[in-house]
């Protein structure tokens, strides 16, 4: 880490996105709305935090796991706390979020940032990255088929679980009598 | 050992959440269980506070209270009752929590009032203090042993003596409150005679959160997303434009 990165790690590390007084504080919030536990959620919070690190002070462009950009975008909804105090006080220069615009190009582009993002991360803080916040590039762009779903109405089977349930059930109507 | 402390020998050899659950049974109080046994950790410097001056939040208060491991950290080998709130530092060592996550996070992890109370009774101290066969467990039965029942009789005549005593060593005897809290750490504070400043603190995090429990409803985020907007006239004065723009991509 350079000293302007350590300089500016003090302050990220401390930058408090989670308002003690308030019923439904940030990582609270994402937790719910992510179906994470609260140990999740604010382990992608810190990683939220070495994310924006990088992306201020690197000379490239960066890309977030989707974990980490989970993070960015709830942020992105508390715009006092992300433009005037994030970009404002801290980082002292705009951040913006720049969502893909589809085809080959665009994939291999961030694809590319990712890589150089995850090798940055080892670099500044001398440790590689945790893998369930930010999986290789094949996982990160591969598990993207997300939608909203409505917890009131639907059941939410994970396909892993269902899977294994068939399997057994299959294994089981196949198993020969003795 | 002054004479004031020879008598303490139950207590010493307890966590706070082992002398509630000895002293009241099924009727130990979960909160003060969660309440004490942080304290009692944060006096044998197993953990620490450090605050930090807030930046963040509008309505922050000024100061921002964050947990670590202390100085005890390495050497302690915490009771499952205890890892509640030490396990989030196991991982990293140089691990800080805001205070209130912590409890939230170790509030979480206890589950609820027999669940906390059946790891306090596994506990070498009170493994022969009750008896938990088959049917205890289930039915979730608290019937103390022979032991167990002695070990309370001791248990209660100390506490009974500590609030006896306390008061009047806290103002007039410094030194041996000192002591006292030394040998005790978080059981001193069985005896609500005094009142500690991080007690309090801690009192009305937990409060705060078994009233956000109790009142929980979904509502929150539409008054959260409609109170918190504010029309800022500056707007669209920000940021934009300037060649040092951080300009970073999600790819999804």
């Amino acid at each position: 880490m350079t000293p302007e990165q350590a300089e500016l790690w003090q302050k990220l590390k401390y930058f408090e996105m989670d308002d003690v007084k308030s019923s439904l504080p940030f990582s609270a919030r994402l937790a719910r709305g992510n179906g994470w536990t609260l140990d999740f959620a604010l382990r992608a919070v810190d990683e939220y935090k070495k994310f924006l690190l990088l992306a201020a002070t690197l000379p490239r462009p960066v890309t977030p796991s989707d974990e980490v950009d989970q993070v960015w975008h709830l942020h992105l909804l508390y715009t006092r706390s992300y433009r005037d105090e994030l970009c404002g006080q801290i980082l002292r220069k705009p951040l913006h979020h720049s969502p893909t615009r589809g085809g080959s190009t665009e994939r291999s582009k961030f694809n590319d940032w990712y890589n150089y993002t995850l090798t940055s991360y080892q670099i500044t803080f001398g440790h590689a990255p945790p893998k369930d916040i930010w999986p290789p590039a094949e996982i990160r762009f591969r598990l993207i088929n997300f939608i909203k779903v409505n917890a009131d109405t639907h059941f939410i089977i994970p396909k892993k679980h269902w899977w294994l349930l068939l399997k057994n059930q299959l294994k089981r109507l196949w198993r020969p009598r003795s | 050992m002054a004479p004031a402390l020879v008598n303490f020998k139950m207590l010493s050899s307890l966590t706070p959440a082992e002398s509630l659950v000895l002293l009241h049974g099924k009727e130990a109080d979960f909160k003060r269980m969660l309440k004490l046994t942080l304290m009692d950790l944060l006096l044998k410097k197993v953990l620490a506070i450090k605050p930090i001056p807030a930046a963040g939040h509008d309505e922050a208060p000024t100061v921002n209270l964050y947990v670590q491991r202390g100085k005890h950290y390495a050497d302690y080998r915490p009771f499952a009752h205890e890892e509640i709130y030490t396990g989030y530092f196991s991982r990293e060592p140089n691990r800080e929590i805001l205070l209130a996550n912590l409890i939230k996070l170790a509030h979480g992890k206890a589950a609820n009032p027999a669940y906390l109370r059946q790891q306090v009774m596994k506990t070498p101290q009170l493994l022969t203090a009750f008896e938990r066969g088959f049917w205890e467990r289930l039915m979730d039965k608290v019937k103390y042993t022979e032991e167990g029942a002695l070990k309370r009789t001791y248990a209660a005549t100390e506490l009974q003596e500590l609030t006896h005593l306390l008061p009047d060593l806290y103002y007039m005897d410094k030194a041996t409150a000192k002591k006292l809290l030394q040998l005790l750490h978080g059981n001193l504070f069985l005896t609500e005679a005094i009142n500690h400043h991080l007690l309090v603190l801690l009192d009305d995090e937990l409060s705060r959160l078994f009233e956000r429990e109790r009142t929980s409803d979904n509502n929150n985020d539409l008054l959260y997303m409609t109170d918190g907007f504010d029309f800022d006239s500056s707007f669209d004065n920000g940021f934009g434009g300037s060649s040092d723009d951080g300009d970073s991509g999600c790819g999804d």
